[in-house]
This record gives structure tokens, sequence and C-alpha cells, in this order.
């Protein structure tokens, strides 16, 4: 028996290793290639990489237009930017696969099999995951900074191709140290840890402070080529960027190739931590593990990162700046704090399914379970609470009141979010209902979607949809949590029907992320210079869309809506509640006026038509579909028998409350009379004929 | 720890406070469990008491991890009633893990901590001063001799290693009631043989042990009294000679005949 303590084994000579590694990529190369697809449906990357993609693209834009319309150039410090970048790249590969190989391989030979390279594989398709996806926002903003104010089709193949050259450098650092893992001594994982964290350390240096302006005598003239060529891709950087491609996808290759003939067992490296000095309690346990997954190298970085960011409000580019950079960096604060925190819950929600047989016999309740995980999580989020809470005070200092509310915000949301991220992720586990979930996919999915409201709390055109985001936020996180105590129980039996799925987690977090779609497109759209009209139409039709897709897509867990009514007098008692309740809302129109911006817009023509598309037709069809179709009936679910009726209600009173900007009075009145249609067995159209007529009426006579 | 209610002071009904051997610390009435069409378990009934060893004994398939598991609040009954120190172990779940040592059949415990650290986790969940639990605990590591493998990550054990740690982890809590899944399969003879003393001597302390095993062997030198299931049902039991009577074999015979007689193989 190979015992524990063991710290070395012999390895074959390195000559031999590299041949074995040749033949073995040889091998590989003459077979079926292995399809690029597989990795990323492991990890579950697909919609991440939809959900960061969207985001990455909306703070290069956000940014874009800031950036590009009050700095000129400075092309000596853009091209150290750009070059630090690129060795950030080729450093978090290095370092993350180095990361995963030294806690991989403390596995013993039984275990060892060829999962640290199938790890580290992975990790290189893996493009955007929370190591890639900073920097690559980075570059994605430097691109656009070089692009002196116009959005063109220039900048945003300048953008792609840095992303490009982020990617394969990345791939290039992991396959690197896989390389050398392959060929070295059995410290050679640690030692490439230590390599790329330094070397993440110049990049970062390299991108905050010019220093290499220090050594390159005049920068202007190398730079200002250079940066030239960035932004118009030349023959020779496009040639370029294609080395890169292909170093990338040599890389992958010879990867696929030792993850296949699971090379990774002629070295495994066995490491125990160090002896701990005394006893630790559970939470400070949960902490040393969540450290041991990643966190420990998460936290340099995010020290790292956060103090770059405050470097760079120091900086003399962005002082000349106007508020809406803050907002930039606020973001990127909290998209740091919000994929931190759904990693490590993903991670610990796994963690506690694989150590299920020795959890069931402690006499834990979930709460404590629960509140164990979301404390250990908090502590790591500290360098990003440090930076919004600098934000805010740097804020108060510019008396801008509305960016303090937001900031305010969003460090609540950030805070509440952590028990939602932990709940959503032993939710989707399937830690408390045996066999349910379970799939990797589905925890990226559902928290990721969490992410959203996050932005939209500092990015919505105006405070009303701030909080609005805000208080999807936080009834996600309550309900979700409120769900996963019902349900993370250490119970086997597969068919205990006590221990059932509340869905009105789900319908929140759907919604949430309704109202932060809508906020993002309408900020996105106005990059555009669209009339008013046509912007407003446009963002709720995509946020529509989205809602309409997730309800479809999610209702499948309780059987869908009926839409037809039990009687035909449904639909007259639908038409009567619309016009009534449109009525009523104009007569509260003319008492308080809407607070909205949009008060006193002229529309024309073309404008007035897509707004009553938006309003009458898309409107009414998404939203009954989702608040009387889904939430309703989800509500319904889970009231005890004798308080299923008052569903309607708390409905209505959900959807008031997504009206929060126009006081939602009369929104309440047709929710609770849509609402009350429905629960009586009106089927869904008669409750959309309403809603479309109230609706109607609003637009037509609120003149 | 802030949602668990404070532990119950001891009633009169409660017999953690009596100290008597013989006193029923384990009541198991027409415990039945079906898993849709199968019937796991068939009104099973049967009293553990203080100051015995009982070991459950079964083919595979006969309902023995399925009796522990319900015992410990792991599955719902279909039918029947669990109790252990007077808590019901349906409802009352969290008491009776208070309360109970578990080890499970494959023991798994977090990759990322040590065998320390898994120790720390186990008297921080229960809510017990490290100090005395540590000092209590010593007794036992040095038994196993496992001093040496504590401060490697749990997931470069053995299986035998994991069986090991699954049992310090339940004693640590001294209890009163001990289920044990297996607890000596994987282990070598010499650990066997200590894990038995260690049982003996917490038998001698007023505890009560249930063991599931289907190594007769270890069951008749471990154990006080048997119990022996088939398909879900209680066919047989006693001390080893009740055994071969009931089986209608010679009392020198082994109790390999006795148990292959009653299962009707």
């Amino acid at each position: 028996m190979t015992t524990a303590t063991e710290t070395s084994r012999r390895t074959p000579n390195g000559l031999r290793q590299f041949r074995i590694l040749i033949r073995l990529w040889w091998l590989q190369m003459r077979r079926r290639p292995m399809r690029v697809g597989e990795a990323p449906k492991i990890s579950g990357a697909p919609t991440f990489l939809l959900i960061s993609v969207l985001s990455a693209g909306y703070l290069a834009m956000i940014a874009w237009q800031s950036v590009a319309r009050n700095v000129k150039e400075d092309p000596g410090r853009f091209t150290w930017h750009m070059l630090g970048v690129l060795l950030l790249g080729f450093a978090t590969g290095l370092s993350r696969g180095a990361g995963k190989l030294q806690v991989r391989g403390t596995r013993n030979d039984a275990f060892l099999e060829t999962l640290p390279l199938r790890t580290l594989a992975r990790l290189g398709l893996q493009f955007i995951d929370t190591f890639t996806f900073i920097p690559l926002t980075l570059t994605g903003v430097l691109a656009a900074m070089s692009v002196h104010g116009t959005l063109g089709s220039t900048s945003i193949v300048a953008a792609l191709l840095g992303t490009v050259a982020f990617m394969s450098c990345y791939v290039m650092g992991a396959a690197t140290i896989a390389w050398v893992r392959a060929l070295g001594p059995a410290s050679a994982g640690l030692w490439g840890g230590y390599t790329g964290l330094a070397l993440s350390i110049v990049a970062m240096l390299a991108m905050f402070v010019p220093l290499g302006q220090l050594w390159v005598g005049d920068p202007h003239s190398i730079s200002a080529q250079l940066a030239d060529a960035w932004v118009g891709p030349s023959p020779m950087l496009l040639s370029l960027y294609v080395g890169f491609l292909g170093l990338g996808f040599g890389s992958y290759r010879v990867l696929a190739a030792a993850n296949r003939f699971g090379i990774d067992q002629l070295d495994p490296q066995i490491r125990a931590p160090k002896q701990s000095k005394g006893f630790r309690g559970r939470v400070a346990l949960e902490r040393l593990m969540m450290m041991r997954q990643g966190g420990r190298a998460l936290l340099i970085l995010y020290v790292f990162l956060v103090g770059g960011a405050l470097s760079l409000l120091a900086t003399p580019v962005l002082t000349r700046l106007p508020a809406s950079s803050f907002i930039f960096v606020t973001g990127f604060a909290i998209y740091l704090g919000a994929l931190q925190t759904i990693g490590q819950a993903a991670r610990a929600a796994r963690a506690d399914q694989q150590a299920r047989p020795f959890l069931a016999a402690l006499p834990m309740s979930p709460h404590q379970v629960l509140d164990g995980k979301a404390r250990a999580l908090r502590l790591l989020l500290i360098p990003v609470l440090v930076l919004l809470v600098v934000l805010a005070i740097a804020s108060l200092l510019r008396a801008d009141s509305s960016y303090t509310y937001r900031i305010v915000l969003s460090l609540l949301a950030l805070y509440v979010l952590v028990d939602g991220a932990v709940s959503i992720a032993f939710l989707s586990t399937g830690i408390g209902v045996l066999g349910i979930g379970g799939s990797q996919s589905t925890t990226g999915y559902s928290t990721q979607i969490l992410m959203l409201p996050l932005f939209a709390t500092v990015l919505a055109p105006n405070d009303w949809a701030a909080t609005t985001a805000c208080i999807a936020t936080l009834a996600v996180s309550f309900e979700s949590r409120r769900a996963a105590r019902m349900n993370v129980r250490w119970i086997d039996d597969p068919a205990d029907d006590v221990e059932r799925e509340t869905t009105v987690w789900r319908a929140l977090l759907a919604a949430s992320a309704f109202f932060a779609m809508q906020a993002l497109s309408y900020r996105i759209l106005s990059l555009f210079d669209l009339p008013m009209g046509y912007t407003l139409a446009l963002s709720f039709a995509s946020s529509a869309v989205l809602l309409g897709l997730l309800t479809w897509r999610n209702d499948a867990r309780i059987d869908r809506p009926r839409f037809l009514p039990n009687h035909p007098s449904y639909w007259l008692l639908g038409v009567l509640a619309g016009t009534t309740s449109g009525l009523l809302a104009r007569e509260f129109a003319k008492l308080i006026p809407p607070p909205a911006d949009a008060a006193d817009l002229d529309f024309s023509g073309g404008e007035l038509a897509a707004m009553g598309v938006m309003m009458t037709v898309i409107a009414p069809l998404v939203e009954e579909y989702f608040f009387r179709g889904w939430l309703q009936r989800a509500i319904a679910a889970d009231l005890p028998a004798d308080r299923k009726k008052w569903a309607f209600a708390i409905g209505a009173s959900a959807f008031a409350l997504a009206h929060f900007g126009t006081y939602g009075v009369p929104q309440l009145i047709l929710g609770l009379l849509a609402g009350w249609l429905f629960a009586r067995g009106g089927g869904l159209w008669p409750s959309i004929v309403a809603h479309a007529l109230h609706n109607g009426v609003v637009l037509l006579l609120g003149e | 720890m802030d949602d668990l209610a404070p532990e119950t002071p001891a009633t009169p009904a409660d017999p953690t406070a009596d100290p008597a051997p013989g006193a029923v610390l384990v009541s198991v009435r027409a415990l039945s469990k079906r898993f849709s069409e199968f019937v796991a378990l068939d009104s099973l009934d049967f009293e553990l008491r203080a100051g015995e060893v009982v070991g459950l004994l079964g083919p595979n398939g006969a309902g023995k991890t399925t009796t522990l598991k319900l015992l410990l609040g792991l599955l719902r009954p279909s039918a029947g009633t669990a109790q252990i120190l007077g808590f019901d172990c349906t409802h009352d779940t969290l008491r009776v893990k208070e309360r109970v040592g578990y080890t499970p059949d494959e023991p798994q415990f977090y990759d990322f901590l040590t065998g320390r650290e898994t120790l720390d986790f186990t008297i921080s969940a229960r809510g017990l001063a490290p100090e005395p639990a540590w000092t209590a605990l010593t007794q036992n590591i040095e038994l196993f001799d496992f001093e040496q493998q504590l401060g490697a990550l749990t997931s470069s054990y053995s299986h035998g290693m994991k069986k090991k740690l699954a049992l310090l982890c339940a004693l640590v809590h001294r209890p009163r009631v001990l289920l044990l899944d297996e607890p000596t399969n994987g282990l070598d003879p010499p650990t066997a043989l200590r894990v038995r003393e260690l049982l003996r001597r917490e038998v001698a302390a007023g505890a009560t042990v249930l063991v599931s095993t289907h190594l007769l062997d270890m069951a008749e030198r471990m154990c006080d009294r048997l119990i022996v299931m088939n398909r879900g049902r209680m066919i047989g039991g006693g001390t080893a000679s009740e055994l071969r009577a009931q089986a209608g074999v010679a009392a020198n015979a082994s109790l390999e005949d006795a148990f292959l007689k009653l299962v009707g193989a």
C-alpha cells in the first residue's frame, strides 16, 4: 500500500518521456481528431461564453464611448498595455495549469489516472473563465481606446483579433506547463505556478505602469507604429495573429494527445499540505478548502487587479474622463466579484456532493451547510468589496449622488448574491433531490444569469431601473435560499416527495434576467443614434424574447399553462378588465405624472407604431405568459392548500413591483384583474387581451 | 449552529441519562421500506440494548444498508417507526445524528482536507469542545496507528485508511449508539482485531453497536447477538448457537452452514 506521506516517486528520464510524448502526439494526429466541442460541454462553457461575450462587448462599448471621445491617443502607454495583455494571457495559462496540477497531483496512483491533464486541456479550451475573461475585457477596451470615437468595423476586427491573441497565449501557457511537467522534475508544477505568478505581476506592471517607456528611449516612434498596426490590421499583424492561432492550436493538440494517452501517469506528484497549526472550526475549514481549490491564486490575482483598477483611476488618462468611466470600473469590479462567487459556489457544492457519505452522518441543518459556504465565500470577496467601497467614496467626493446610490445598491446586491449563488449551486447539483438536476451546465446557466441584474444595478438607464434590478437580485437570493433550505438535506431517498423542488426562485431568476437585459440593451442601443421610440421598443423586445425563452424552457418543471378559457364569458371579462384598468391608469397619470425621463418625448409616427407593437402585442404576450403562466402558478404550488387562492395577489404585487418606475399602482390593478381571471380558469388569452387593452388605452389616450 | 434548537435537556424519558446496562437504546417497530415496486425492508422488528454488539447479517441486497440508512434518517420509512434514544429517526433526524456514530459502507471525505482537518470539521460540526475531543481521539489514533497519515489529504487515502478515518469520525463524540456499515471490510487482520477491541471498550462503557456485515467469521467473533436478514425480512436472530439451533444444524457446525441453511441457499 502506498502511504500518503510518500512525497516523491521515481520518474522516467526526460529524454524517454520526450520520446513518448512525441510518439503519443503522432498517434493522436493520425487518429480522428478530438472534437473541440467536447471540453466546453463538460464545463458548461457555451452559455457562459455567450453571457461573457455579451458582457464583454457591452463593457467594451461603454469604454469606447467614454474613453474614445475624451482621450485622443497615448500610443506609448497603449503598446505597453497591449504587450501586457498578451503576457498576462500566457502567464495566467501557465499559473492556472500549474495550480491545478499542484492540487490535483495530490491524488495517489489509484486516483491519478489522466485527471490533471484532462483538467488542463479543458482549461486551455475553456476560453472564457475567471482568469481569462478579465484580461480579455481589457483587450477589448484597449482596442476600443484606439478607435478615436467611431464604432467602425476596423475597431471590431481589432477587438476580435486581440481576443484571439489572448486566448492563443493562454492555451500556450497551459500547454507549456504540461510539457515542462511531463519532461521536468516533480516540482515543475509548483515552479510553473510561481513563474506564472511572477509573469502576471510583470504583465500587470506593464499594463498599469508604463515602465517600459523608461527602457525604450523614444517609445513613440516604435509604439505609434504598433498602435496604428493594431487598429488597421496590416498584413504583418494579421500573419502574427495567424501565427498565434497556429501555436495555440498546436499546443492544444499536444494537450489532447497527452490527455488521450494518459501521459501524466508518468509523473504523479504527491504533495501533502503543511501541517495545520491547532484546531480549526468548520467555517475556517470551508475557507481553507476554497483556498486550496484555486481560491488562493484567485485572491492574489484579485488583489493585483483591484490595485490595478485603482491605479488606473489615478492615472491622468482617466481623470480626464466623465463619470461614466467610473461606471465602467464598477462594472468591472462587480464582474470580478460575481465570477468569483459563482465559480467557488459551484466548486463547493460539488465538493459537498462528493463528500456526501461523510456529511450525511453529521448533525448539520441545511441552513448551517449553506451558511458555512456563504461565510467562507464572503472572505474571498473582500478585495472586490474594498474596491467598491473606494469607488463609493470617490463618487461622494465627485458629489455624484446617483452614482453613489448605484454603488451602494451593487454592494448590497453583491453581498446578498453570495447566498443566492451558493443556494443555486446546491440546488443545481441535485444534492437535496436525488437524481434531479445535477448537470454542471445547469449550474453554470442558472448562476450566471444572476450576474445580469448585478450589472443592471450600475448600468441601468435610471435609478428606478437600478432599484428594480437590485430588488430582483435580493428576491432571487432570498427565494433560492429558501428553496435550498428545503432541499439541501442529506436524504438518499429517490421516492421522497417531501423534498420537492420549489420553482419560485427559477421564475424570479428569469424575471431578474429580463429586467437586466432591458437595462443593458437600452444602454447598448443608445450608443447608436436611434430615435428614442425605437430604442425603447427594441430594448424591450430583446428582453421580452429572453424572458419568453426562459419561461418556455423552465416551465417544463411545472406543466404548461392553459391558454383557452373554460367558458367564453372570460373573453368578455378580459375586455372589460383591460378597458377599466386602462382608464383608471389614465386617471392616475393625470393625478401623479410618472417620474420616467421619457415623459415629454415627442415620438414620430414610426416610433409610435414600434411602441404600439411593443406595448400591445409583445408585452402582453410575454408578460402574461411569465407573470400569470409561470410565476403565479409557481407561487400557488408553493403555498399551503388553504392559502393557494391568494397566489394571484402575490403575483400581482410582483408584477406591480416590476413596474416600479411608474409607481406600479395601475399595474397592480391590472395584475389583480388578470391574475384573478387566470386563476378562475380563464386561461391566458383573456388576460393577454386585458393587458393589451390596458396598454393600448394608456398609449392612445395618454397624451 | 445558530439554527439548531438547543440540545434538549435530559428528561426522565431520555435514556441518555440512564447508564444502566440493558437499557433499550434503539427500538425498531414494523419498519418497512419500499422503493416503488421493490420491497427492500419488510416489517422489521428489533431492539438494541446498552452493552451489546449486534450483527446484521445477510446476503447482498438483504436490506442491511437500508436498515442503517433508515436509522440515520437518510431514508424515510414506508411504514413503521425507528427510535434511537427516544428520538424518532425520521422526524428528529438532527437530534438522532447528534447522538449516533455512523460509518458508511464506502467512506468519502472532502478531497481538499487532510485527515486531521476532517476530524476538526467533525468536531466543529458536532459543536464539541476541541481540546477534550482531541484528547479522547488520541487513544483511538494510537490504536489504529494513524498519526502518520493524519497530515495527508484524504484524497490520497486507500480504502482501508478511509475506513479507519470514518471510524475515528464516528467516535469523536463518544456516541452511545454506533451504526457501522461493513466496518472491517478492506482492513487488514491486525487492524480488524483492533476495531473489535475498540468496540468492546465502547460497549463496556455502556454503548450499543449495530454492525452490518457479510463476513460471518468476524460476526461470530465480534457480536453478542446476530440478526439474519434475507430479502428485507428477518429470518433468524439470537446468539450464534441459537442460530445453529434455528437452522437445525449441529452445535459444532460452522456459522456459515447455519447461515446458508437459513437463507435457503
